[in-house]
């Protein structure tokens, strides 16, 4: 026993002495023949880069409740960045989960080391290319004219999310050569789910509930790419090996130019491309991409592009936006995305889509109105409708508004309408929101009443919510929703709370939801 | 006769299911809790005494005194539980140490904890501390089970008066198949010239919040006095503490709705 108390704290010394060394050196002179620096100069290339010593320390806690989870979530992460060098830690614990660490994440991801440009060992993203080897979350569509194309098209990076999909466990790598980017990596995680008649179906939503029983299944992953750089042109090729699963490839073409703008082109080799432009100068911004989806989630199991609702097989699709910037302050934005089946092989829950969306945005310093209009037309086709020439064409129309105005030096109001219609039936959201600012404190108080016809014209909205927390909100059926949002900034921390109760008109006490949220913030 | 005899046997398996699998919420956990235990176990914050600063070590600042205390409890009376423990804070430069030794358990269970935590200051209000403990289970000396868990925490000053503090209570732990219960600890502390008020709320598992408050009057210098309560036992803490030189000595008591009341005696000593 005395031996392994001597033992015991001989780790706590040296574990106290990286620490010191590490995290308090702000308040020191730094000590360049303490153990940490000469760990450092062994592992790390930073000769010459002693001037360059930034570091900063993230952490964040938070609880959140909702009566419709019937549970507590909670969150903690932090991330520590020295050097280049970045320590990343994430637990997370959904409603009646058993474990406080049930999605955990710890990477550590570094810059010049061993010669490479980039490490990282533990969780991780590939973000390679335009989501056709997997799924690109953060590549969505959005009325913004940047999203029709990559800026990027192969970048690696430290998974830091709730998100219990979508990511790696293992080691990645980039290296940089002149005109020649490398990258790589092996990955092999345990994948929970339940095994059906239907085989292995993975846990998409991540809540493991301890009275439930999953199963895992074990993910392998091997992934290479490679970017050339020449002229002015930009060429990559990536692949990826997934067992189970099946080896994908993709690659892209890209060139950008200061008259003509960005012209990218991509695809993978099973006939799925994409071709986009987009240009952007001091008031105007305009992008369109054109989609060739020749299987969305057959035998790729990926569907980069798709947009329809159904499960058609073949789609083409394509989209344009438009940021106009006239004077100094008014701004326009429009979007169009079409999309169509290529062939009408499927029996039936065919259908054709095409949005438009169109936003006038005034700005005054007191004063911020914006307005939107919004058109989705969904075609339902049937082999019926097929040989009758027939089809069933339901637009549904959104028009919106938001204003925001000053009331004082720490005061704004802010007034949101939001309304759908299609056909005979109609929706409408109404909400009110107060902020409130003083000192150290901010506060904002909203109120929605909103009255929903139907699933389909269900209307979202925002309202304060803590950093980096989900703050959008749908409603549905006839009801209101109550809103508090309170902040309390104080160096080196940020307290936010949030409240909302729900309440759905038609269930009295049962179509009750409320929702707390409380988050602390550190930033060093 | 057979009945009087398999009884508290019976008891004891009762009690040790429970610990186990760390469903005794708020009843079992908490052995050698010390002074806290006189303030329904709130010991992720307050002030930094032995028993708090083994759990927090973040409350351990830089005016922390060398202090060695010993600790003894009887657990619920008549369950022949008891809980010993001896604790030693030591100052440093940046980063004061502590260094525990505990013993629980009964002539069916046994545990063995040693512990060692070190706490660092980030920023002027901002401390974190990390422990590490081996824990020695025997049961019915046939098996033995070890475990070496990790536990950090932080501490944040909001004000003179209010600090915030949390603990992630055996976030990492070995063997990967231990039951050990992971828990996390978050509490709040507000503090007058003679009074400070104690929050803390706990989640421990799949199990809902718990939240726990307390209260401690420093009547004069010498003496204190603390009671609390737990929300999910529905149990009733008081406690005093009598400071004498570099001597205190202190008591507590904890009262369970259903089982018998808990009794604690300590003694700290300042170095």
């Amino acid at each position: 026993m005395k031996r392994l108390l001597i033992l015991l704290s001989l780790c706590q010394c040296l574990l106290a002495q990286w620490a010191a060394d590490s995290l308090l050196d702000e308040m020191e002179e730094p000590d360049v023949n303490s153990f940490y620096e000469i760990l450092m100069e062994q592992l790390f290339d930073t000769r010459g880069e002693d001037d360059v010593r930034s570091k900063s320390m993230i952490l964040r806690q938070r609880l959140s409740h909702s009566s419709s989870s019937s549970g507590w979530t909670v969150l903690n992460k932090a991330r520590y960045m020295q050097q280049g060098l970045s320590l990343s830690i994430l637990l997370e614990q959904d409603p009646t989960e058993a474990k406080l660490a049930d999605h955990q994440v710890i990477t550590l991801s570094t810059e010049s080391m061993l010669g490479l440009s980039q490490l990282i060992v533990g969780d991780f993203q590939a973000r390679w290319g335009m989501g056709y080897l997997y799924d690109q979350p953060g590549r969505r569509r959005s009325l913004a004219a940047s999203s029709l194309v990559s800026q990027t098209s192969l970048k690696l990076r430290p998974h830091f999310s709730t998100s219990e999909t979508g990511f790696f466990r293992g080691l990645a790598f980039s290296k940089q050569l002149p005109g020649l980017t490398i990258m790589g990596f092996g990955s092999q995680r345990m994948i929970l789910g339940k095994f059906s008649s239907d085989g292995f179906k993975v846990d998409s939503d991540g809540k493991h509930p301890s009275k439930d029983a999953f199963s895992g299944q074990r993910e392998r992953a091997l992934g290479a790419a490679a970017l050339v750089s020449s002229w002015g042109w930009d060429v990559y090729l990536a692949g990826m090996l997934k067992v189970p699963g099946s080896l994908r490839g993709e690659w892209g073409i890209r060139r950008e130019n200061e008259s003509w703008g960005l012209l990218q082109t991509g695809g993978d080799f099973l006939d799925n491309y994409f071709i986009a432009w987009n240009y952007a100068s001091r008031r105007l911004r305009l992008s369109t991409q054109f989609r060739r989806q020749q299987d969305a989630e057959g035998a790729t199991g990926v569907s980069p592009f798709s947009s329809l609702a159904t499960t058609g097989n073949t789609e083409y699709g394509f989209s344009t936006r438009l940021q106009l910037y006239p004077w100094r302050n008014i701004a326009i934005r429009f979007a169009l995305d079409q999309d169509l089946h290529q062939s009408d092989t499927r029996i039936s829950g065919l259908e054709d889509s095409q949005r438009k969306n169109l936003e006038l945005v005034f700005k005054s310093p007191t004063r911020k109105l914006k307005l939107e209009y919004g058109q989705q037309v969904q075609i339902e086709l049937t082999p019926a409708d097929r040989w009758q020439s027939l089809s069933a064409s339901r637009p549904i129309h959104k028009v919106g508004f938001r204003l925001d105005q000053d009331l004082s030096r720490n005061g704004r109001y802010v007034l949101v309408g939001k309304t759908a219609r299609q056909d005979q039936q109609c929706s409408y959201l109404i909400q009110q929101v107060i902020k409130v600012r003083r000192g150290a404190f901010r506060a904002d108080l909203g109120y929605a009443l909103y009255q929903i016809d139907d699933f389909y014209l269900r209307i979202g909205a925002y309202e304060s919510s803590p950093l980096e927390s989900f703050g959008f909100f749908t409603a549905y059926d006839d009801g209101q929703r109550f809103s508090c949002y309170v902040s309390y900034q104080k160096d080196p921390a940020i307290l936010e709370l949030k409240l909302a109760r729900a309440t759905q008109f038609a269930l009295q006490d049962e179509g009750e939801v409320l929702l707390l949220n409380f988050q602390l913030s550190i930033v060093l | 006769m057979t009945t009087v005899s398999i009884l508290p046997i019976f008891r004891r398996r009762v009690f040790l299911c429970l610990l186990i699998l760390s469903q005794g919420h708020a009843a079992f956990e908490y052995p050698g809790a010390g002074w806290a235990s006189g303030t329904a176990h709130i010991q992720v914050v307050g002030q930094a005494q032995l028993d708090r600063s083994r759990f927090n070590p973040a409350l351990m600042d830089s005016s922390q005194t060398g202090t060695i205390g010993l600790f003894h409890h009887r657990l619920f009376s008549g369950l022949d539980l008891v809980s010993t423990s001896l604790t030693c804070a030591l100052p440093r430069d940046g980063n004061p140490l502590v260094m525990s030794l505990s013993i629980f358990g009964d002539e069916v269970y046994q545990e063995l904890q040693v512990l060692s935590g070190d706490a660092w200051q980030l920023s002027p209000d901002f401390r974190v501390g990390t422990t590490i403990s081996y824990s020695q289970v025997n049961m019915e000396s046939e098996t033995i089970h070890r475990e070496l868990s990790l536990s950090p925490g932080m501490v944040l000053k909001l004000s003179e008066e209010l600090s915030l503090g949390s603990v992630l209570e055996n976030v990492i732990y070995l063997p990967q198949d231990s039951v050990r219960a992971q828990v996390f600890h978050l509490g709040l502390d507000y503090h007058l010239p003679r009074i400070q008020l104690l929050a803390e709320i706990e989640k421990a598992g799949p199990l809902d919040l718990d939240l726990k408050l307390a209260m401690q009057l420093s009547l004069y210098q010498s003496l204190t006095l603390v009671m609390g309560y737990q929300q999910s036992s529905r149990a009733l803490t008081g406690g005093w503490r009598l400071k004498v030189g570099k001597w205190a000595v202190y008591y507590t008591r904890m009262g369970h709705p259903f089982l018998p009341p808990s009794h604690g005696l300590g003694l700290d000593l300042d170095l």
